[in-house]
C-alpha cells in the first residue's frame, strides 16, 4: 500500500510541475501571440503628464505650433479689410476675428496687429488711419476675451503695401490689419 | 570898438528880433507827424479845387467821386491835360492859403478807407509793372500842389529798377530825403532810413540821383522843397 | 582904469558870441520854415533779376587736375547763381545791348606744385575768386580757397552764398540740402542730397522702414521715425559722427517731428493715449506739453517761424483739416474749408504762406494757403500725379515736395515766384517724406 502512495503522490507533483510550467510558459511566451497588447508605457501611468502641443486642435499634420517661429498665418489666423477711408469692422470682419480670437486664445502667442492703407492720401493721414484699423481689431478682439498684453499695434499706413497696382483690387488688398509674428 | 558897442549891440537885437518873430509867423502850426493820404490827383481837381466853398462837407464828397472815377480810368489823355499848370491851380487862386488848410485834412481822410481801390488806376500810366498805388502824404497846409508831387513820384518811380532780393522779411522799405530848389535841381540826398539791405538803399538813392524834376510851382513861396520818399517793396510772394 | 576897459572888453565879446549864436540859430530856422517837408510813398512789385557775368576761371597752373577742377567750381557757381531765381547771369560779354551787367564774378586756379602731386596724397588746389562791380570793378568781394577734389563743390556753394547775400540781400541756399526716405517694400532709408541734386548719399541702413525725417534748426541732428526693433519710434542722427539715440518710442505712433527755430524742442505726433495727439517735447524725448486733446486724429504738426503757433491736421469733423493754434494749445482756429481732405501743412520760413496737399477726386495736389485762410491756389495740375508732403527752403521762395507723375515718387522743387519746376532725384525708387535742411 505504501508504494502505491509515493508513486501517486511523484505522479501528482510532475503533472503540477508541468503545469506550472506550462502556466508560467504562456506567460513568458514572446508577442508571437496575435491577441493586442497594451502599449508599453501605460506601465508608467502615474508619470505620464499631458503635453500642450499634442492637442491638434487645428493643425492636422502633427506639427507643432511654435508662435514664436512661425507667422499667424500658418497657424489660420487671418487678415481682415476695410473700406476705403475706414477703420470700422463689417460683418464679415467680425466673423473673421471671431475665428482668430479662438486660435489666438488657444495657441497663447503673442502677436503683432498692423495697420495698412491704400496709397491714396498723405503719407501721414494714412500712417493715422492704419493705426486706427489696427486698434479697431486689438479692441473687438479683446472684448471676445483675448488678452489685450498678447496684442501689439503698429501702423505702416500706405508704406508697406500687399500689392503694387494702382487699380481698385490692389487698392482693396491694401486696406487690411494684418497678424504678424512681433 | 567900445564906443560903437551899443549900436552894434541894437542893430543885433533888432535882427534877432525880426527874425524870431517872422519865423514864428511862417512855423505857426505845429507840424503834424506825417500821416498817409493817398492821393487822388481826379479828385483833388473835381472836388477841392471846383468847389471851394462845399469844402465843409467832407462826407458828400467820396459818394461824388464814383462818377469821375469811371471816366478818368480809361484815358490816360485825361491826366496828361493836368500837367498844364494852370488848370487845377485856378482855383486855388482864390483862397487864403490859411483858410483852406485848415479844412483839407477832414475831406482827405474821410476819403482814405475808399480811394485806395482806385489808386491802381493812377498807375497804370507807368511803363514799369509797378505794384500798390500812388500815395501822397502832405503837409498839406505848406505845399497845396499836389500835381507836382505826382511829378516827383512818378520821375523817380520810372527810375527806380528795384531788383528781386533774397531776404527773410516780407516786405522791405527805406527813405531817402532830399531838396529840390526852384529851379527844379535835386540836392542833398540822402538816405534818412535804411532798409538793411545795401543794394536796395543804394538803388533808391541812384533813382532819385538820375530823376529831373521840374521847377518849383510858382505859387509856392518857399526857397526850396524838402521831399522824403518812402520806397516800398511790395512781396512778390 | 584899464582894469574897467579889460572887464569891458571881456564882457562885450561874451555878447557878441551870444549873438552871433542866436542870429544864427534864428536864421535856421527862418531856413526851416521856408522850406517845407513832403512824404511820398511808392511801392513796386520787384521783377527784375540781378545781371552778373561769371568769366570762366583762369588756369594759372596745374594741368588737367586744376582745369577740371576750376571748370566745375566755375559751373557751380552759375547753377547756384541760377537756381536763386534772383540773378540772370552771362558768361561773357558778348551779350546783346539789353543784358547790363552789375557785377562780374572772376577766378583763377592755381593747381598742386610738380612735388606736390607725386607725393602720392591728393594735393588742394588754390582758388581765389572775386566779386566786383562791373565796369568800374570795384571789388566787393575777394576769396581763396584751398579745396581737395571732394570740397571743390561745396567752396563754389560757399562763395555764390556769399555773391547773393552781397547783391541781393538774402542768405543763400546753396548749402543746403534735403533728406528723405528712399526704398519700397519694409526696407527704407534716408538718404541726402545737395539742393541742386548732386553728392547722393545713404546715411540708414537698418534694414527697416526709416521715415519723416527732419532737421534741427542747426542741422546738426536729423529727427525721424524708424520702426527699427519692430515698433514706431522717434530717432535722432547726429550729421557729423553718424551716431543714432532714440528720443522716444511710446507705444503706438510717434512721428512726424517738427523742431521750433530756437532748437530746444520739437513738436511730435503721439498717439499713447488712444489717439495721435499733439505734443511738445523736448530734445531728450521728455514730454513738455500735450497740445490737443481730441478723440480725433491730430497729426502733421508744423511750427509758425517765431514758434508763437503752430499749424496742424485733424479729422475732428470727419475729415482731415488743417487747423492753427498757439503754443500753449489755446486760440484754434480752423485754416482750410476748401477740399475734404487736407493734411501735410508746412509753414514757410518767412510767415507769409503755408504749403499743404489736398486730396480731389483721388488725387493729392499741392495747395498754397495765406496763414489767414485767403488766397488758396492750388500749384500742381493733375499732370503732375499724386503730390504730397512738400518741405520750404530756407529762403521762403523755393520748397520740395513728392510726385509720383513719372509712375515712381519722386522729389520735385517748385519755385513760388516763377512759378516753375524741376526734379531733384532720380531712379526708380520711390522717395518720400523729404526736408528740406536750414
Amino acid at each position: 500500500m505504501e508504494l502505491q502512495h509515493k508513486r501517486v503522490t511523484v505522479l501528482a507533483l510532475i503533472l503540477m510541475a508541468g503545469l506550472l510550467v506550462l502556466v508560467s510558459g504562456c506567460g513568458n511566451k514572446p508577442a508571437v501571440d496575435t491577441a493586442p497588447t497594451m502599449p508599453d508605457d501605460m506601465n508608467t501611468t502615474e508619470t505620464l503628464t499631458p503635453p500642450v502641443v499634442q492637442e491638434p486642435k487645428v493643425v492636422d499634420d502633427g506639427n507643432v505650433i511654435d508662435p514664436k517661429t512661425m507667422d499667424p498665418q500658418d497657424y489660420g489666423v487671418e487678415d481682415v479689410f476695410f473700406a476705403f477711408d475706414q477703420y470700422g469692422l463689417d460683418e464679415v470682419s467680425m466673423g473673421v476675428l471671431a475665428r482668430n480670437a479662438r486660435i489666438l486664445k488657444d495657441v497663447g502667442a503673442l502677436v503683432l496687429i498692423s495697420g495698412h492703407c491704400d496709397e491714396r492720401g498723405t503719407v501721414e493721414y494714412n500712417l493715422a488711419l492704419g493705426e486706427k484699423r489696427a486698434r479697431a481689431v486689438r479692441d473687438y478682439l479683446a472684448s471676445l476675451g483675448v488678452p489685450q498684453g498678447r496684442m501689439l499695434i503698429t501702423s505702416y499706413g500706405e508704406n508697406k503695401p500687399f500689392s503694387v497696382g494702382h487699380t481698385d483690387q490692389a487698392w482693396a488688398q491694401n486696406r487690411r490689419a494684418h497678424f504678424e509674428r512681433p | 570898438m567900445t564906443r560903437g558897442m551899443p549900436y552894434s549891440v541894437l542893430v543885433h537885437a533888432l535882427v534877432l528880433v525880426l527874425v524870431v518873430v517872422y519865423g514864428n509867423r511862417v512855423t505857426r502850426r505845429p507840424v503834424e507827424p506825417m500821416h498817409a493820404i493817398p492821393f487822388r490827383l481826379v479828385h483833388a481837381v473835381a472836388a477841392d479845387r471846383e468847389n471851394p466853398v462845399d469844402v465843409p462837407e467832407p462826407v458828400i464828397e467820396p459818394e461824388k467821386q464814383s462818377e469821375p472815377e469811371a471816366t478818368v480810368e480809361t484815358p490816360p489823355e485825361q491826366k496828361v491835360e493836368l500837367t498844364p499848370k494852370e488848370v487845377p491851380v485856378k482855383p486855388l487862386e482864390d483862397k487864403k492859403p490859411e483858410k483852406k488848410p485848415e479844412v483839407k485834412p477832414r475831406p482827405q481822410e474821410t476819403v482814405v478807407a475808399r480811394e485806395t481801390a482806385p489808386d491802381p488806376t493812377v498807375s497804370a500810366e507807368k511803363s514799369a509793372p509797378a505794384a500798390g498805388g500812388l500815395q501822397v502824404q502832405g503837409t498839406d497846409s505848406d505845399f497845396p500842389f499836389d500835381w507836382y508831387l505826382m511829378q516827383i513820384k512818378s520821375m523817380v518811380d520810372r527810375n527806380w529798377k528795384p531788383r528781386q532780393l533774397g531776404f527773410g522779411k516780407s516786405s522791405i522799405t527805406c527813405t531817402v530825403h532830399f531838396e529840390v530848389s526852384r529851379g527844379g535841381a535835386i540836392s542833398g540826398v540822402s538816405l534818412i532810413a535804411s532798409s538793411g539791405i545795401g543794394v536796395y538803399d543804394r538803388e533808391a538813392l541812384r533813382a532819385v540821383e538820375a530823376s529831373r524834376l521840374p521847377p518849383l510851382p510858382p505859387r509856392f513861396s518857399g526857397s526850396r522843397l524838402g521831399v522824403a520818399i518812402n520806397f516800398n517793396l511790395e512781396p512778390d510772394y | 582904469m584899464s582894469q574897467l576897459s579889460m572887464s569891458q572888453l571881456s564882457m562885450s565879446k561874451l555878447i557878441t558870441i551870444l549873438l552871433a549864436f542866436c542870429a544864427v540859430i534864428g536864421s535856421a530856422v527862418s531856413a526851416a520854415a521856408q522850406s517845407s517837408d513832403v512824404v511820398i510813398d511808392i511801392t513796386q512789385r520787384p521783377y527784375l533779376k540781378t545781371d552778373v557775368l561769371v568769366m570762366p576761371l583762369d588756369i594759372l597752373s596745374g594741368g588737367q587736375t586744376a582745369a577740371r577742377g576750376g571748370d566745375l567750381i566755375g559751373a557751380v557757381i552759375l547753377g547756384d547763381l541760377d537756381l536763386s531765381g534772383l540773378i540772370r547771369t552771362g558768361i561773357s560779354t558778348d551779350t546783346p545791348d539789353s543784358f547790363q551787367f552789375e557785377y562780374l564774378i572772376e577766378g583763377r586756379v592755381e593747381g598742386p606744385l610738380l612735388d606736390e602731386a607725386t607725393s602720392g596724397e591728393e594735393a588742394p588746389l588754390t582758388v581765389s575768386l572775386e566779386l566786383m562791380t562791373y565796369p568800374d570793378r570795384q571789388i566787393l568781394l575777394s576769396k581763396r580757397y584751398r579745396p581737395l577734389a571732394g570740397q571743390q563743390r561745396v567752396t563754389a556753394h560757399h562763395f555764390a552764398n556769399l555773391v547773393l547775400d552781397m547783391v541781393a540781400g538774402g542768405k543763400g541756399i546753396c548749402m543746403t540740402r534735403v533728406v528723405f526716405s528712399r526704398g519700397a517694400g519694409d526696407r527704407r532709408d534716408l538718404y541726402v542730397v545737395d539742393y541742386d541734386g548732386e553728392g547722393l548719399l545713404r546715411v540708414t541702413a537698418n534694414r527697416t522702414l526709416n521715415l519723416c525725417p527732419s532737421w534741427s534748426p542747426d542741422n546738426s541732428e536729423i529727427t525721424f521715425t524708424s520702426y527699427h526693433g519692430g515698433q514706431q519710434g522717434l530717432y535722432s542722427l547726429d550729421t557729423g559722427t553718424g551716431k543714432v539715440r532714440k528720443i522716444l518710442a511710446l507705444g503706438g505712433l510717434n512721428y512726424g517731428a517738427d523742431w521750433r527755430s530756437d532748437g530746444k524742442e520739437l513738436l511730435v505726433s503721439l498717439s499713447q493715449g488712444g489717439d495721435p495727439e499733439i505734443y511738445r517735447v523736448g530734445t531728450d524725448g521728455s514730454i513738455i506739453k500735450r497740445l490737443t486733446v481730441w478723440p480725433s486724429i491730430e497729426i502733421s504738426p508744423s511750427w509758425a517761424p517765431g514758434g508763437g503757433e503752430l499749424v496742424f491736421t485733424s479729422d475732428r469733423t470727419g475729415t482731415p483739416q488743417l487747423y492753427i493754434i498757439d503754443k500753449d494749445g489755446s486760440g484754434r482756429r480752423r485754416l482750410t474749408f476748401e477740399g475734404q481732405y487736407n493734411d501735410s501743412g508746412t509753414w514757410s520760413p518767412r510767415g507769409d504762406q503755408l504749403a499743404y496737399a489736398t486730396r480731389i477726386e483721388n488725387l493729392t495736389r499741392l495747395v498754397l494757403i495765406k496763414p489767414t485762410g485767403e488766397d488758396r491756389r492750388i500749384v500742381t495740375g493733375p499732370r503732375w500725379g499724386n503730390c504730397e508732403d512738400p518741405s520750404w527752403a530756407p529762403d521762403g521762395r523755393h520748397l520740395v515736395f513728392t510726385s509720383d507723375r513719372s509712375g515712381v515718387f519722386k522729389l520735385y522743387v517748385y519755385d513760388v515766384v516763377e512759378e516753375s519746376f524741376r526734379q531733384l532725384t532720380f531712379g526708380d525708387d520711390p522717395d518720400i517724406t523729404p526736408a528740406w535742411s536750414n
